[in-house]
């Protein structure tokens, strides 16, 4: 993670976005992400750390900003978030480290989960709730290809007096920002 | 059970990611990136080194994602985005990850559940 200031890197069309893309392949790539958004085991708690570790390994600009809502009424506070960074030394509840070694597993070097790790995963978490954990962590890593192309730019967003856009997904998986906890 | 059996609607869904990239990204570009996720995701074979300018931009840009996205600079990617038709880096870019979130989802699965399936 590094900070660094990046614009656009790609030539872009009309509408700021990436010019000539195949509609098609983003259509089935944001149709993957609807699915895997609609499948709602986690609870908001997790589902948002998660996010937001990945957010902050990743250094998008937009994710950072953005505050999943289900969590903020869940309590989800700046606390909490603060602690992203140093969850190993923080207060957090086990099963949220455990989400979140997992998420830093898997992004980092899948190939090396301990078997220690396994078993604190069985032991906080389902098979059920594993599996959408993992489909998470690939949801909100599709971040990678807007960092890489440098189009993860937040200034779009609606956002209220503290700079935070608020995250609200409707029934069909699909992502609603706005600048106000209840949009 | 596997990752498929537990959500099979996601991941028949990434398998139809995987479908459309092959339809529209170059099949030389595409075998470079995920031979490329597959050696540094899964300690995969060493992919062979690119043989033109183009290939070399282009593997520039994935290593560097897979790597660490955050530290990607504005030259790898203008340099491989200049050698290619307009949209098509961007495609292959999604593509590319497309084939890394199945990579992680593959090796994860086998460790935490019964595979991808």
């Amino acid at each position: 993670m590094t900070g660094l200031p990046r614009g656009p890197r790609v030539r872009l069309g009309a509408d700021g976005r990436p010019a000539n893309r195949d509609a098609a392949l983003v259509g089935e790539l944001a149709a993957y992400q609807d699915a895997v958004v609609r499948s709602g085991l986690l609870d908001a708690t997790t589902t948002e750390l998660v996010r937001l570790r990945c957010a902050r390994q990743h250094d998008c600009r937009i994710c950072q900003t953005l505050r999943l809502a289900d969590a903020v009424a869940a309590g989800v506070g700046g606390d909490m978030t603060d602690t992203i960074d140093v969850y190993e030394r923080s207060d957090l509840d086990e099963r949220y480290k455990v989400a979140l070694r997992l998420t830093d597993a898997m992004i980092w070097r899948p190939t090396e989960v301990s078997d220690e790790l396994v078993r604190q995963a069985h032991e906080h978490f389902t098979d059920a709730e594993l599996a959408e954990l993992l489909l998470d962590i690939t949801k909100w890593s599709t971040q990678k290809i807007h960092v890489a192309l440098g189009t993860d730019g937040a200034d779009a967003l609606p956002r209220d007096a503290a700079g935070v856009s608020y995250l609200t997904f409707d029934d069909a998986g699909r992502a609603v920002t706005s600048g106000s906890i209840t949009p | 059970m596997t990752l498929r059996d537990l959500q099979p609607e996601a991941v028949g869904l990434l398998d139809a990611v995987q479908r459309r990239a092959e339809d529209v990204v170059d099949p030389d570009l595409l075998a470079l990136a995920r031979a490329r996720v597959t050696h540094l995701v899964a300690d995969g074979p060493t992919p062979p080194e690119p043989v033109d300018d183009r290939g070399r931009a282009v593997a520039a840009v994935i290593d560097q994602m897979l790597l660490d996205v955050s530290s990607t600079d504005d030259a790898t990617v203008r340099a491989a985005d200049a050698l290619l038709p307009p949209g098509a880096l961007a495609d292959l870019v999604m593509a590319s990850y497309a084939w890394e979130a199945r990579t992680r989802l593959s090796v994860m699965a086998d460790r935490l559940l019964g595979g991808l399936g």
